[in-house]
């Protein structure tokens, strides 16, 4: 682990020391448990996010596939669709929205934050427009489980999240488009003229970002009973703070999986601490542009110490 | 007296020591030379002279004065300009502004730029260069001679006692490099001093009268260039004797490359050659002529428009790299190497694919074949695992070429393969091709150094125009024989011969899709085009125009704001709060000017974060985004705020002459802003930043002060949106202002302003924001049905989807 990801480790350390000094009953896992539902829509988001920030991208549109594919599961429930093959369709729309960003990223070479920023307000359009912003509700019973059961005191999505987690840190670490990733995050033209697939790598990263999107959409419709398509305004910039509070930088070339997931603690645990303990929901935003904030100050002290240390001559 | 004199400097960076102890006497009125390897210490005497650097130890003499400047500025103002390798312009301004940055003529302390006198000024210092082209030209649009030139004429617009030059030629064909000489040779006659950096010998010994030359941060020695041989100043550049290259012993091959009718519009045209196995091929002419136009195609980064290219008589799609092929490009730090990764990493980057199974990377491969390259080329490192940026430039070469070895190519493409090398490394990257040749690789190598040129090749290429001129070979391949060929026959065919495109400006595309839009509507529905109704859709975008076009300084000057949104809520909750007379109940006046300080806070906050603290302002106002709104939300505790005054009310709902105050304050705004950007010495500033940043704090851009000033009036403009829309509602909530800044910056993109900073217009933005900001009120008015208002927010993706699309098709044309 680097310096950053033990400072992130440090301060969640500490945060839970006071809050278990303060209020024993909030370090419980089975408060934790139960707190953790929040979270799990946006930790499933962050992964591809971070995959596509090291690729330095973005994908601002996140939570307009999140809020498309909840509206696609809805309104195939409702003209009576089996839930599992609504809930099929919902994940293959949300790829289907990530290739289409990935289209235009790779083939049109078109920044990524334009193009996100175009598709965020299109996909949300169209949610908005297919479902004429009305709330869909009333899923079987055996589907509201799949965000209500626990297994060994983790909620499924938790598992998923998991499993997300640690592929995108064998993607990352040990394989080739994980190397291809990273390369192409460093130095975008020196990428293409190694004779690698730059358009494929941005391909891939924005498709599944979007098939993120649409897991993730599942597993809310899931656990609220409801989809709308004002679902996930905040995803996408409470992603890209969980990615950067993570480590990665936003020019690309450098992220990690284990600072992305201490980073989505910190946030989250940071949260839930403040409006367990002084029932303060307000104060969330503040602490987490605080967080942000200070965090990356906290990174430039170190970088600007160490390039001070070897300096080229 | 000397004019400048620099004794004992000395400079260390971090314990390595750049200078130790360098003496240097220049003359007015000469031409004085300094030599050495890379790592000698050139850069840092340069910098040190030009302002850039303070010394550690040591003194510099102006005239016989102890000068010690605290940046570019001053030196510039005492007369020491330097004029970089890389010409250090703004490839969005003309040369006008590229001269006249820093030091514009203007009135009202630089708020009235004095265009005319300016354009004069550079006409004429381009004439005295024997330059004609047009100043108003966007530099970007010059070839990289005409920047040169420019850099140059900036140089000598103001009095100028010692011009630096460093490398100036790297990038010059040899006429623009002709054509610079005979510029030095009249600066001299002037009495101008000239401290002349170059890694070529043969110019050194055309111009220079005196010749220094630094190994190791020392002073080896200074003479007239009458007692510097050649041979003398190598020797003493490089502490021992430098091997020339052997030519080709061993007989060609079979032929591996057939290039057939190759055609790039704009490009090359008319391409056919071969390349056989163990022949080196060189591909001679002047910058411009297509040879790495051609290499980028022949690699399948550039698809061709037409012609055929074939492989061991196979032809190839040229859509993709083709595995067979090598390319080391020109520009080693922005395409070839990835700087800040491992030279392991570097140097196996092309045969991942190789070495791995099924997709999962084998480390321990990975490990042994760079160990081998490493090896093979005598790479100078002590472990592989070090960023490839922690070698010197021969050995970052050394290892670029070693990742294309490491793919075993038929055939390999040098472009430029020893620019910026020092002639240690150069032999041995000599040595290093011949061998690859040997190996029985088709080798073509592109090179603007004639010498390195005859040295290697078994024959000769030489393209002019985009069009190959001819075939040397054996006996009648001379320099005399190569420039014959690669100068223009007529300069003027130029033109026609190789195309450019130009453009329209995307506003006019923007404007003409509003023009149609409004036609549309207005036939279905007439009363859209009523004077009521566009009353109503301008106070409707008003906000959204005044937050645009802080939004457009912004991001011209490559930054970006996501924070006007929350800072408009703050702005909102503050007015109202402070007015609201269930709440302070404060005077309106105190109220707007509380709002309005409150907004221009934030921005001050965010511009500080940014210029101080460097951190990216993406991230920068995601933070205070963020915590902005939850500051609102505390503020406002839940509730709305109701009963503001109606005095401060007839902002958001009265006028002036049937004109509402919205609608005039949005204009004054766009007015303000397209004055700002286009007509002052600031707005030039803000253009010089976006375009190029580093150039722009080289030159002493106060580009923190700058930075600071937008962003704060950014947010200082989301306030006064706010003054002119949270007047328009019965109560304030604390949601205000939410999607405002990604709407602002749809609109600044829509309306042609490019993202990468440098390049857009005030009235784009403006164009941008009537679209996006009427599509609403068009749909309603379409009758569609009671379901189209749902549809407003993907109708507006889409318009801005189709900007970009049309952006990317139009680049893409352009090439």
């Amino acid at each position: 682990m680097k310096a950053r990801e033990w400072t992130l480790a440090a301060l969640l350390a500490l945060l839970m020391l006071y809050a278990w000094r303060a209020d024993p009953s909030f370090v419980s896992l089975r408060a934790q448990a139960l707190l953790s539902t929040h979270i799990w829509e946006l930790a499933i988001v962050a992964i591809p996010m971070l995959l596509i920030v090291i690729a330095a991208g973005i994908d601002l549109s996140v939570g307009s596939m999140f809020a498309l594919c909840a509206v696609v599961l809805g309104l195939l429930h409702e003209r009576g669709v089996p839930i599992g093959w609504a809930a099929i369709a919902a994940m293959a729309a949300g790829a289907l929205q990530g290739a289409i960003n990935g289209w235009f990223v790779a083939r049109l070479k078109v920044h990524p934050l334009l193009v996100t920023l175009g598709t965020m307000a299109a996909y949300r359009g169209i949610a908005e427009g297919i479902s004429t912003a009305r709330p869909l509700s009333g899923y079987p019973e055996g589907f509201l489980a799949l965000s209500h059961e626990n297994l060994l005191g983790v909620p499924i999505p938790g598992w998923v999240f998991l499993c997300l987690a640690m592929f995108a840190a064998l993607v990352l670490g040990r394989t080739v488009f994980g190397k291809w990733t990273i390369a192409l995050g460093t130095n975008e033209s020196a990428t293409r003229f190694s004779a690698i697939p730059v358009a494929r790598v941005q391909w891939l990263l924005f498709a599944g970002c979007g098939l993120a999107c649409g897991i993730a959409a599942v597993l809310t419709v899931a656990r609220t009973n409801t989809a709308k398509a004002d679902m996930g305004m905040g995803l996408p910039l409470e992603a890209v703070t969980a990615v950067v509070l993570g480590g990665a930088k936003i020019e690309g070339g450098s992220g990690s999986v284990i600072g992305l997931v201490l980073g989505l603690a910190l946030i989250h645990e940071t949260r839930e601490f403040v409006s367990w303990h002084w029932k303060l929901n307000e104060l969330n935003l503040i602490v987490l542009g605080a967080l942000l904030i200070v965090s990356v100050l906290i990174q430039r002290v170190f970088e600007s110490r160490n390039r001070v240390a070897s300096r080229p001559a | 007296m000397p004019l400048i004199e620099a004794r004992g400097l000395e400079k260390s960076f971090g314990g390595v020591r750049a200078l130790a102890g360098v003496d240097l006497t220049i003359q007015a009125g000469e031409v004085h030379a300094v030599c050495g390897e890379n790592g000698a210490g050139k850069s840092t005497l340069n910098r040190i002279l030009c302002g850039a650097l303070m010394a550690d130890a040591g003194v510099v003499l102006l005239d016989g004065e102890s000068v010690a400047w605290r940046g570019v500025r001053e030196a510039e103002v005492a007369g020491v300009v330097i004029v970089h390798q890389e010409p250090t312009t703004f490839p969005d301004l003309d040369a006008v502004d590229n001269i006249g940055l820093m030091r514009e003529t203007s009135r009202l302390g630089g708020f009235w730029l004095c265009r005319a006198f300016m354009l004069d000024e550079a006409r004429r210092l381009l004439a005295e260069l024997g330059e004609r082209f047009d100043p108003t030209e966007p530099l970007g649009r010059l070839s990289p001679a005409q920047r040169q030139m420019v850099s140059i004429a900036r140089a000598t617009s103001r009095e100028c006692k010692l011009l630096i030059l460093d490398e100036p030629t790297s990038s010059l064909s040899a006429p623009e490099s002709e054509a610079l000489f005979r510029v030095v040779d009249r600066l001299r006659s002037r009495g101008v001093a000239i401290l002349y950096v170059s890694h070529r010998l043969e110019e050194v010994a055309r111009l220079a009268d005196q010749v220094t030359v630094l190994r190791d941060g020392f002073t080896v020695w200074s003479r007239p260039i009458a007692e510097a041989s050649r041979e003398a100043i190598v020797h003493a550049m490089v502490g021992r004797e430098v091997l020339t290259p052997e030519p080709g012993s061993s007989s060609a091959g079979e032929v591996v490359l057939e290039v057939r009718n190759l055609r790039r519009n704009g490009a090359y045209r008319d391409i056919s050659f071969d390349v056989r196995a163990r022949e080196i091929v060189g591909l001679a002419g002047l910058v411009g002529a297509g040879r790495s136009e051609l290499a980028r195609s022949l690699f399948g980064i550039d698809l061709p428009d037409s012609g055929t290219v074939s492989l061991d008589h196979e032809p190839i799609d040229l859509r993709h790299p083709n595995p067979a092929i090598g390319l080391v490009p020109e520009d080693r730090q922005h395409e070839g190497l990835h700087l800040s990764l491992p030279i392991r990493d570097n140097a196996t980057m092309a045969v991942l694919r190789r070495l791995s199974t099924a997709g999962w990377v084998r480390s321990r491969d990975v490990a042994a074949e760079s160990a081998q390259l490493i090896a093979r080329l005598a790479v100078k490192t002590r472990d592989d695992r070090n960023p490839v940026n922690s070698l010197s430039g021969g050995n970052q070469q050394k290892v670029l070429i070693g990742k294309w070895l490491a793919t075993q190519p038929r055939v390999l493409i040098l472009d430029e393969p020893t620019r910026g090398v020092d002639v240690g490394s150069k032999a041995e990257i000599h040595r290093l091709v011949r061998h690859i040749a040997d190996d029985g690789v088709a080798v073509v190598l592109i090179s603007s150094e004639l010498p390195e040129i005859l040295a290697l090749s078994d024959r000769v290429l030489v393209m002019r125009q985009g069009r190959l001129a001819g075939e040397l070979t054996g006996p009648g391949l001379s320099q005399e024989a190569v420039m014959a060929l690669a100068l223009p026959v007529d300069a003027s065919s130029k033109e026609d011969d190789l195309p450019s495109r130009r453009t329209l400006p995307r506003e006019v595309f923007v404007a003409a899709f509003l023009a149609l839009l409004l036609l549309v509507v207005g036939i279905v529905n007439p009363s859209f085009l009523s004077v009521a109704n566009a009353r109503d859709i301008l106070v409707k975008v008003a906000p959204l125009a005044i937050v645009a076009c802080g939004m457009t300084w912004v991001i011209l000057a490559r930054e970006i704001d996501v924070s006007v949104g929350s800072t408009m809520g703050l702005s909102a909750a503050v007015l109202g709060l402070a007015a609201s007379t269930d709440r302070w109940g404060l005077p309106p006046p105190i109220a707007a000017l509380l709002a309005l300080g409150a907004a221009a806070g934030v921005g001050l906050l965010n511009g500080f974060l940014v210029a101080k603290a460097r951190i990216s302002s993406i991230i920068v106002t995601l933070g205070t985004m963020t915590l902005v709104q939850g500051i609102t939300e505390v503020a406002m505790g839940g509730r709305w705020i109701e009963n503001i005054p109606s005095s401060l009310r007839t902002l958001g709902t009265g006028g002036m002459l049937g004109v509402p105050w919205a609608i005039v304050a949005a204009l004054s705004v766009i007015l303000a802003s397209a004055w700002l950007v286009g007509r002052t010495a600031f707005g030039r500033r803000i253009v010089a930043i976006g375009s190029n940043p580093d150039a722009a704090a080289s030159l002493g851009v106060p580009c923190d002060r700058i930075r600071i000033v937008i962003f704060a009036l950014t947010g200082l403009l989301a306030g006064v949106a706010t003054l002119f829309s949270a007047t328009q509602l019965q109560v304030i909530e604390s949601g205000f202002g939410r999607g405002m800044e990604l709407m602002a910056i749809a609109a600044v993109v829509v309306g042609g302003t490019s993202i990468r900073g440098g390049r857009g217009s005030i009235g784009g933005t403006a164009v941008g924001v009537l679209l996006l900001g009427m599509l609403g009120t068009a749909l309603i008015f379409l009758r569609l049905g009671p379901s189209a208002v749902y549809w407003e927010r993907a109708v507006q993706g889409l318009v801005i989807l189709a900007a970009v699309l049309a952006d990317a098709l139009g680049r893409r044309r352009s090439g």
